[in-house]
Parts: C-alpha cells; sequence; structure tokens
C-alpha cells in the first residue's frame, strides 16, 4: 500500500508544479487535471473512497471551468516589478513554515485522531441513521448544518456565476476532430458517467461514492457533453434556464428536509423519517432526500454556471 | 511523515501559482491545488493503520455487532468525520473555481468590450 501511495503523492506534485508552469491555460488545465487524479489515488490507498471520487469529479469539472473561462484570451501576466519575487519568496516560504509547523499537531501517520473507539461509533451511527456510508451519515445527519452550507455555497456560487452573465445564444460547435465512431465512442463514455452519477446521487448513502460526489459526476458528464458536441447538444439535455431554476428549487429543498426536522417540534435536520429496513434505499430516511436534492442542486448548478459562461457575449466554446 | 509533506509541497506549489501573477487561470488552479492539498490532510489524518473504508456492509454488520456483544475487537475503520471534512473542503473549492472562472470570464469580456470587439489572438 505505502509504495501505491508514495508514487501517486509523486504524480501528484510533478503535475502541480508542472500545471503551475506551463505556459497556455489548456496545459496547465490538463496537469492540474492529472494531478487532481493522482489525489484521487492517494486518497483512495487512504481508505477514502467517497473524497477520492469527489476529487476525480471536481478535478475534471474544474478543468473544465478553466478551458471555457480562458477561451478567447489572450496572455493576461502582468509584468513583475523587481519587488515581486522577494513577495512570493515571501508568500510560499510562509506557507510551507505554517504547514509544516502544523503537521506536528496533526496525529501519526496511521493512528487516526481520536485513538478511541471506532467500531462502536460505526456501529451506533449506522443504527441510528440507517445509512451504510458513515460518511453520509456525517455529512447529512451528525454535521448536517455543515453539509447543507457546503451545499449552498455551491448553489449561490453558480446561481452567482449564472446571473452575472446574461443569457444569450450558446456558441459551441462540436470539435472537428469529431468523427462518426469517435462520437459513437464519446456517448458511450458519457452515457456511462451519468449513469455512475445517479448510481451515486441515489444509492451513495449504502456505498462508495455520495450524493458530492455523484452531483460532481453528473455536471462533469454533462459539461464532456457540451466540450464534445457543442452547447446546442448539451441545451438539448437541460438548458440554462431551467437548470438554473432545478439549482434554486433543490438547494430549497434541501433547507426544506431540515426544516422539516424543527417544525415537528424537534431540532433542524432531526430524523422525522425514521430509518428502514438496512441496506434498502429509503432505509436512512431522511438522509436519502438530503442527499438527492444535495446531488440535483450540486449538479445542475455547476453545468449551468458552465453554461452561462460560454453564452456571454464574445466567447465561445474552445 | 513523508505524506504529510507532499500535501505540504502541493500546498507551496498551489501558494506559488496564486501569488506569481503569471495569469488568472494559474491563480484558479492553485486554489484548486491549496484545496486538494487540505482535503488530503484531512483523510490522511483519518487514516488507521490497518483499518477499512467507512461503509457497511451486512457482513461487517453482523461481525461488529458481535464483537461489540461480546466486548472483542472488531475491524478497525478509518474515521469518516475526517473523510466528511476532506469531502465539504472538495466541494467548496469547486464553488471557488466556478466564481473565479465566472469572474475572469466577465473581466475578458469587459477587456473585449473596451477594445470594441473579441480578440483574435487566441492563447488557449
Amino acid at each position: 500500500m505505502d509504495y501505491g501511495l508514495y508514487a501517486a503523492l509523486l504524480i501528484m506534485v510533478v503535475s502541480a508544479v508542472a500545471a503551475a508552469a506551463a505556459k497556455t491555460a489548456r496545459s496547465s488545465a490538463l496537469w492540474a487535471a492529472t494531478a487532481g487524479a493522482a489525489v484521487c489515488c492517494a486518497m483512495s490507498l487512504a481508505g477514502a473512497p467517497g473524497p477520492a471520487m469527489l476529487a476525480l469529479a471536481s478535478a475534471a469539472a474544474g478543468g473544465g471551468f478553466i478551458l471555457r473561462a480562458s477561451a478567447g484570451s489572450r496572455d493576461d501576466a502582468p509584468s513583475l516589478s523587481r519587488t515581486m519575487p522577494i513577495a512570493m519568496g515571501l508568500a510560499v516560504a510562509g506557507a510551507v513554515a505554517f504547514s509544516t509547523l502544523a503537521l506536528g499537531e496533526l496525529p501519526q501517520l496511521g493512528d487516526g485522531p481520536s485513538g478511541g473507539a471506532p467500531n462502536v461509533n460505526a456501529q451506533l451511527a449506522f443504527g441510528q441513521t440507517g445509512a451504510a456510508n458513515l460518511v453520509a451519515s456525517v455529512v447529512f445527519d451528525f454535521r448536517a448544518f455543515d453539509g447543507m452550507c457546503a451545499v449552498a455555497i455551491v448553489a449561490a456560487a453558480c446561481c452567482g456565476a449564472m446571473w452575472l452573465f446574461r443569457p444569450g445564444n450558446a456558441a459551441g460547435a462540436p470539435s472537428s476532430f469529431l468523427t462518426p465512431a469517435r462520437a459513437a465512442m464519446a456517448w458511450m463514455v458519457i452515457a456511462a458517467a451519468i449513469l455512475a452519477s445517479a448510481h451515486m446521487i441515489l444509492w451513495g448513502h449504502l456505498r462508495a461514492g455520495g450524493a458530492f460526489a455523484g452531483g460532481v459526476t453528473l455536471a462533469a458528464a454533462l459539461i464532456a457533453t457540451a466540450r464534445t458536441f457543442g452547447d446546442e447538444t448539451a441545451e438539448r439535455l437541460v438548458c440554462l434556464r431551467r437548470s438554473r431554476a432545478v439549482t434554486v428549487l433543490a438547494t430549497g429543498a434541501l433547507v426544506l428536509v431540515g426544516l422539516a426536522g424543527a417544525g415537528s417540534g424537534y431540532v433542524f435536520f432531526s430524523r422525522v423519517i425514521p430509518p428502514g429496513p438496512h441496506f434498502a434505499v429509503p432505509g436512512a430516511g431522511t438522509i436519502f432526500w438530503a442527499s438527492l436534492a444535495s446531488g440535483v442542486a450540486i449538479a445542475l448548478g455547476l453545468y449551468g454556471a458552465y453554461l452561462a459562461i460560454g453564452a456571454a457575449p464574445g466567447k465561445g466554446s474552445t | 511523515m513523508i505524506p504529510y509533506l507532499a500535501a505540504v509541497i502541493l500546498f507551496a506549489v498551489g501558494v506559488f501559482a496564486i501569488v506569481s501573477g503569471r495569469g488568472r487561470h494559474k491563480a484558479i488552479i492553485g486554489m484548486g491545488l491549496v484545496h486538494f492539498a487540505a482535503a488530503l490532510v484531512f483523510c490522511l489524518a483519518g487514516w488507521r493503520t490497518g483499518g477499512e473504508p467507512p461503509l457497511v456492509t451486512s457482513e461487517s454488520w453482523e461481525a461488529t455487532s458481535r464483537a461489540v456483544a461480546s466486548g472483542s475487537e472488531a475491524a478497525t475503520i478509518h474515521d469518516p468525520t475526517a473523510q466528511a471534512m476532506a469531502a465539504m473542503v472538495i466541494l467548496i473549492g469547486t464553488a471557488m473555481t466556478v466564481l473565479a472562472a465566472a469572474i475572469h470570464s466577465k473581466l475578458q469580456t469587459l477587456s473585449n468590450d473596451d477594445e470594441g470587439g473579441p480578440s483574435e489572438e487566441a492563447t488557449s
């Protein structure tokens, strides 16, 4: 396990340096996505499959956003003053010094943070919430307020991006390399990604993945559709206005799940729907509905923001 | 400690990309690298030697129930709270990437409008 982890970390560092040093936005985004894939491998080897899937999907979607935002832009690198390299060096040295000092506060690798009895905690968590994915139990039950705020931040950022631009005509044309055979292969890959994301959103509280990873994966699949076949094809799947409306409604639905607990005389996000039979999809009570609303809000929010950036006047797909 | 140091290097590279002033897209990528570094530290901090992913299966549920009832040792799992925090860090990092990309695009659009039309010299 150790060798695999070290190899993934080495690839991660090399790719990150290459992303920072690359000259064009395209190569920089590709190196950054490679670093994200290496982070995914490292997290998988550290026993965190859910965050690993989220890291991979986030790297893919983030690369798409950077490519679209940089489309048609000229080199915007300002000329550096003489004092700027010194300031840069101080900033990087400060970051390294601060984080190296912080390492002393962290537990030894392999010890875990509490050193307590995780098996009893797992037993209690699954018995109380019915979610076999204990990360989903934490995000949508024990720390549900934090989880809701994280989703609200994504929805607010995406709605901000959508409202920043006035919806115009989608300008993306299909790529020139797209022969019928390549188009068929691309559709197969995208369809598989959409199915996998639906599985993660609906069953993520029972298996590896979860609503966050499912939502970002669905957004990455839709962004891949737009980049491969053009914005018009992607708009036929879900249009910009509809994705904006669904993002707001799904975020509101998540808040309603929380309010249902408060309205029934308990506290925010309490379990108004008691856990049902173990390992059944609705068996996790409110966690299923909260994760469904979160996944939909994240997916359509990210996708709508991507479409909005491309529909801005003077912008087109790369 | 080597995995933690790798996360520190990733963090430093991200900070360098942000402050180096080599283009707005580099700054956006730098923010993403800093978020990945933070999420990686969370996952590594919650890792337990010989542990299993925090997923309950029917077999592990029965085995854990028996072990807890008899007071014996059951399989160790990695800390789910640390992984949940890592997931939230990545999600918020994604939101920041979206907003930064939108602002970058808007600034580019305004710059093109000032100069009377979109640029012909695309570098990407």
